[in-house]
């Protein structure tokens, strides 16, 4: 779960603003899968990214209705450097 | 025909339906938010229950119009907060007086006391790392480790070099503890009784308009607080949501200079509001509530998108209206080949084959509602439709203004919106 959450900060990070609609289509085209399989997993896994203050959610008005919006908080920037120089260092 | 046979609140991707009306043939697709839905396809999940639920219950109705603040906390199962503040009874001439000098300089100095209180939490906490590193930094095998060429230190080695080291200088580290129990006191106050009540102070105009608000759900409306506990003790019964309510009086420090009241529930079956104060007497309690969510929900809140499904699975009441669709992207296929899609909130077709448009807004100032209102006609141009129900929660709309073919509903309207939608309807039909 971790180990999964960190590879999504990572994509997050890359992505600098994303809907979290257009996260999952990213994440799909790069597993191969169905954007409906894995569309929980990602919402679960952003919003235990969001209950540590890893990335920031907001809702923004776009042309199909709002959406919401997922960027990562400088915790989360630091966090991801953290770990990245952790494995590094290993 | 059941209420679940008419609504269709969730397309699959990659599939879609066709309605034929009076000769027009309308194609209906899901929308880029559409998998948030997926769990409307099981009438068992939580998220189908809390819709039928609430649009049965004029209080939930508007409940769920109100703008939570979103919090996010690390819990598996409900991480999710929302948290609602409210105020049902009220002292008028205290709450009045809260703008007066006297009283600024009062809450200033709950403020104050709230600093200091975190001051004294913060100086502890440096004092407490300064006397652990001076420790760390006496310590032989402390220093021998720092000494090594590899600096990177895995966690683990440092749980064990750390509590190693505690228990080495046991003594010097029960001293730490000891001014740790000191702190506890000053700690206590301020999460328990100052951080709520500045909270308070700052919101409390929300809160009573938010009571304003709910007070639309009934025509004489006894005693709301018990009102709202019995139909979140519905919700709570039903496993959708964890409800936690903090009660906290305003009048014990500004009036009485006391400790305030305050009372935590942390999931009740059904939650209590004290209308009074057991130890002022005063009636101005403050409430907070708390609904913990599963992260199902989370788009749904954050998109503001409930009201839609509460009022559609409302509307499905009405024996008028045949079929509803919810957040969907509707084409006219012609001839000439599809019209450019309307995403819209809802999409009923009446008993009558007459084409209702129900769109819902939940900005309550009249200024956007209009603009919303005229971006939103003059979208539709073009677009074959008999009638659209303007769904707001402005407590300005008494009577529904009426606009050719378009409706706008009102705060009033919202507890039995079915019933003032079928009424337009067969006005509709009349025409």
């Amino acid at each position: 779960m971790e180990e999964q959450a960190l590879h999504l900060l990572k994509k997050i990070v890359n992505l600098r603003e994303t809907s979290l609609y257009t996260l999952t289509e990213t994440l799909a085209r790069e597993k191969n899968v169905s954007y409906r399989e894995i569309f929980d997993e990602t919402v679960h896994l952003v919003y235990l990214l969001a209950s540590n203050n890893l990335v920031k959610l907001e809702a923004v008005e776009g042309e199909d209705g709002s959406e919401t919006m997922v960027k990562a908080t400088t915790l989360g920037e630091t966090y991801l450097k953290s770990k990245v120089a952790e494995k590094v260092m290993e | 025909m059941k209420k679940a046979d008419k609504i269709v609140p969730y397309i699959m991707k990659g599939l879609h339906k066709e309605e034929l009306v009076n000769d027009v043939r309308f194609e209906i697709r899901g929308t880029k938010q559409e998998e948030t839905f997926a769990q409307f396809s099981r009438p068992d999940s939580t998220l189908y229950k809390l819709c039928e639920i609430a649009s049965e219950d004029p209080l939930l109705e508007l409940f769920f119009f109100l703008k939570p603040r979103i919090l996010y906390k690390p819990l598996k199962d409900y991480p999710i907060t929302l948290e609602y503040p409210l105020i049902f009874n009220f002292d008028n001439e205290f709450l009045g007086s809260l703008l007066d000098e006297p009283m600024k300089t009062k809450i200033e100095d709950v403020e104050k006391r709230k600093e200091d209180a975190e001051k004294s939490v913060k100086d502890f906490s440096s004092r407490a790392m300064w006397k652990f590193f001076s420790v760390a930094v006496g310590d032989k095998q402390v220093t021998q480790r720092l000494k090594r060429k590899k600096l990177y230190v895995k966690e683990e080695e440092i749980n064990d070099l750390f509590s190693s080291l505690v228990t080495r200088h046991r003594k010097q580290f029960e001293g730490i503890t000891k001014d740790l129990i000191d702190i506890f006191g000053s700690l206590y106050y301020s999460l328990e009784y100052y951080s709520p009540l500045i909270e308070a102070f700052k919101v409390v105009k929300e809160a009573k308009e938010n009571l304003e608000f709910l007070s639309f759900a009934y025509e004489k409306a006894n005693d709301l607080g018990k009102q709202l506990s019995l139909s979140l003790a519905k919700l709570i019964a039903q496993r959708i949501f964890r409800v936690t309510t903090h009660s906290i009086c305003m009048e014990c420090v500004l009036k009485k200079e006391l400790e305030p009241f305050s009372v935590i529930m942390k999931y009740p079956m059904e939650p209590d509001f004290p209308s009074r104060c057991t130890k002022c007497g005063g009636k101005t309690i403050f409430h907070t509530i708390s609904i913990e969510a599963p992260y199902t929900f989370g788009p749904l809140f954050e998109e503001n998108r409930l009201p839609e499904f509460i009022v559609g699975f409302s509307l499905a009441r009405s024996e008028e209206i045949k079929k509803l669709y919810i957040h969907k992207k509707i084409q006219v296929l012609t001839k000439e080949g599809p019209s450019p899609g309307q995403q819209l909130n809802i999409f009923a077709i009446s008993r009558e084959n007459k084409i209702l448009i129900v769109e819902i807004t939940t900005s309550k100032d009249l200024n956007r509602i209009l603009e919303n209102f005229n971006k939103k006609i003059e979208a539709l141009k073009g677009f074959p439709y008999d009638g659209l129900a303007f769904i707001t929660p402005s407590p300005m709309i008494k009577e529904y203004p009426r606009f050719n073919k378009a409706r706008i509903f009102g705060a009033k309207h919202l507890p039995k919106i079915w019933s003032h939608v079928e009424f337009f309807i067969q006005e509709s039909s009349e025409k």
